[in-house]
């Protein structure tokens, strides 16, 4: 027979030490030839003692043990020996010439694996020999395995920490860390599946992104680095909520497998007028609370979550509306109200609800929340990411106010003109300023001129569109809750629209020390009428007229023509470009 | 996580009925119910009767059996979800890819 063919699989067939114990040298010798034929390398020791402490010394594969002997017998050896050699499986054989069935048992219950009696036939000793070395090759191959389990464990860990290091650089939180902003995200392992992300408009919005992938993890991870790329470069040229949303739901169709998407809510809010816009994409209602605490309205998620329908296929919702000062929005994750006691009780709607419902501070609110939660989960196990972000409408926050700044460009002044036209199709899908920014960005380099440019065209725009075109008043947006009801009459009248026709022209001319910009908007639309706009010196509370006072306070000019269906601004730079 | 599934006998209708819980481990139950060696059919049911709990995981289910059903004039339908289900689904706005009764 071969003893050997019960080693542990894929281990080399070296020669096993064999520690053979006994006081009698007739026996040793008999059993060492035997074992010698088998293969075996022998070590030899007389009595417990030495059995010991060569075991201090060595590690052998096999012990064959005598029981009784001098200065220690083979029981308290066995004892010792299993106790210092700890996990490692070292088979021990008494061979003895007892008995009695209490002293065999003995054999076993000080940590023998086998015993034979003595005499013994050559056979049997082998069988036992085999038998034992069939259990230590399955003691080795699992202690292999779990040794690769650890390291392969550790090493995940490893670059989970990492992965998770990577991320936390990638989200930088600077714009999540504004005063009229708190928020939590509490992951449920290591690396979050939910993500929050903040940055600034050129026009000073402030944009949010609140959302949750389907499962946790790495490949969570993964997609946020890609929703945040994606997020922060088409919020800093401009573009709004609407596109982010389509361009997210195209790079998440891209990335993500058929089974795993990302519910998202994107917000955008221009704390000065309030203006608020939000598109909510299978997240849980979003909460807006008056200042007073008096009203809490909802948006809906009305959208799919992003990465299910194709770009071609795709359709989406954008909610408006506009703030107050000190109206507070919550937008969360489904593992706030998800989140579960170790009674499985949800924290829930209601209780979030009743939280919302008392007076108080928006930052006492958010606190008062995370109390709640708290108290409600207690120790139990979190089962979901948690999110949880609160934004309050504040009109003194400093990014609220215009970006000032030296006005140079990157580019030596250039002449330049380009015009973009567009019928009713285009306008219902596009955003054609930051279209013309981003033109004029790639030819003249626009660096400060960026934000005030911004400014005077989104107005302009506005104006063409919403007055000119739609024929919207601005008078609605005086009455109580008119700023909800202009914007929806907006969307609504935008969708109807049928004929219409939007040119916007920018001429640039180099002069002295700097540049001339023209911008000339122009619309087939009934026109409105420019006689009773205001001048850039009147100080007026009322939200009318807003916006054509900053055009003018930016512009050199300003001028409507032709019943209001023209507008010619001019815009004026100086100082010396940085040098090509 | 007890799944059964069965084709009505005009061999049109694949009718999935799920057990308590609808979430990942259900997952391989669940696409051995519809996929892998099994026929063709017109019409995909997923009946939720007896499901109180559905998650994400699930959502992401039903979408890799609506991209199995899609092609061809094959329709997928959702019965007898509960409340808390429906308002999954509706948050979701799976009504726009599925029929949800």
């Amino acid at each position: 027979m071969t003893i050997f063919a019960t080693e542990g699989a894929g281990r080399p067939a070296a020669a096993l030490k064999a520690l053979v114990v006994d006081d009698e040298v007739v026996n040793r010798t008999v059993l060492v030839a035997m074992l010698r034929a088998q293969g075996f390398d022998i070590i030899e020791a007389e009595n417990g003692e030495q059995a010991c402490a060569i075991c201090a010394e060595v590690v052998p594969d096999f012990i064959f043990m005598d029981t009784l002997m001098p200065k220690m017998d083979g029981f308290e050896a066995t004892q010792r020996i299993k106790k210092m050699l700890g996990s490692a499986f070292v088979p021990v054989l008494f061979l003895t010439a007892m008995f009695e069935e209490s002293q065999l048992r003995r054999c076993i219950e000080v940590g023998g694996d086998d015993f034979l009696s003595k005499p013994y036939s050559r056979i049997l000793l082998e069988a036992k020999i085999a038998a034992s070395l069939r259990v230590r090759g399955m003691h080795l191959d699992l202690a292999a395995q779990r040794d690769k389990l650890t390291d392969y464990r550790d090493h995940q860990q490893r670059d989970m920490a990492v992965a998770k290091r990577i991320l936390d650089n990638v989200a930088t939180r600077e714009e999540l860390a504004v005063g009229n902003v708190r928020y939590l995200l509490q992951p449920m392992e290591l690396l979050n599946g939910d993500i929050i992300l903040a940055a600034n408009r050129p026009t000073g919005e402030q944009c949010f992104l609140v959302g949750d992938f389907t499962g946790h993890g790495l490949p969570a991870a993964i997609g946020a680095m890609t929703v945040h790329g994606v997020f922060m470069s088409m919020v800093a040229k401009g573009l709004g909520v609407e596109e982010i949303a389509r361009e997210l739901n195209r790079k998440m169709c891209e990335l993500l497998p058929v089974e795993r998407f990302l519910s998202a809510a994107i917000l955008e809010l221009h704390n000065e007028t309030g203006m608020f816009k939000v598109w909510n994409g299978g997240m849980p209602d979003i909460l807006v609370r008056n200042a007073e605490g008096t009203s809490i309205s909802r948006f809906r998620s009305v959208n799919l979550p992003l990465g299910i329908v194709s770009p071609e296929t795709y359709r989406s919702t954008t909610a408006s509306g506009a703030l107050k000062p000190g109206d507070q929005v919550l937008v969360y994750s489904d593992g706030l109200t998800e989140a579960h006691n170790r009674a499985a009780d949800l924290f829930g709607d209601a209780r979030l609800q009743a939280v919302f419902a008392q007076p108080g501070e928006p930052d006492r609110l958010f606190d008062r929340l995370l109390a709640s939660l708290a108290e409600h989960v207690q120790a139990a196990p979190q089962s979901d990411d948690v999110s949880i972000l609160s934004v309050r409408c504040d009109p003194d926050l400093p990014s609220a106010k215009r970006a000032s700044g030296p006005a140079t460009v990157t580019q030596p002044p250039g002449h330049w003109d380009f015009s973009i036209v567009l019928d009713a199709a285009a306008l219902k899908r596009s955003e054609p300023v930051a279209t013309v920014i981003q033109v004029m960005e790639t030819v003249q380099g626009l660096g400060a001129l960026r934000t005030p440019l911004f400014m005077v065209l989104t107005e302009l725009f506005s104006n063409a569109l919403e007055h000119g075109l739609l024929g919207l008043a601005s008078d609605i947006k005086q009455r109580p809750n008119g700023f909800f009801e202009y914007y929806e009459a907006r969307q609504q009248r935008l969708e109807a629209l049928e004929e219409a026709s939007l040119s916007i022209a920018c001429q640039h001319l180099p002069a002295a020390d700097g540049g001339r910009l023209t911008v000339r908007l122009l619309h087939n639309g009934a026109g409105f009428d420019p006689t009773g706009l205001p001048s850039s010196q009147g100080v007026s509370t009322q939200l009318k007229g807003r916006g054509i006072r900053l055009v003018r306070s930016l512009c050199e000019s300003l001028e409507y023509r032709d019943g209001g269906r023209e507008a010619v601004a001019v815009y004026r730079w100086a100082g010396a470009p940085a040098s090509a | 996580m007890a799944i059964t599934s069965s084709g009505s006998v005009d061999g049109k209708t694949l009718h999935i009925r799920m057990g308590e819980r609808f979430d990942f481990s259900a997952h391989s139950a669940f696409r051995a119910a519809y996929a892998g060696d099994r026929p063709s059919f017109e019409t995909y049911i997923v009946d939720l009767r007896e499901t109180h709990y559905m998650d994400s995981s699930a959502l992401g289910m039903l979408l890799q059996l609506k991209e199995h059903t899609s092609g061809g004039l094959r329709s997928l339908q959702i019965k007898n979800a509960n409340e808390s289900i429906k308002e999954i689904l509706a948050v979701a706005n799976f009504d726009q890819l599925m029929q949800i009764d």
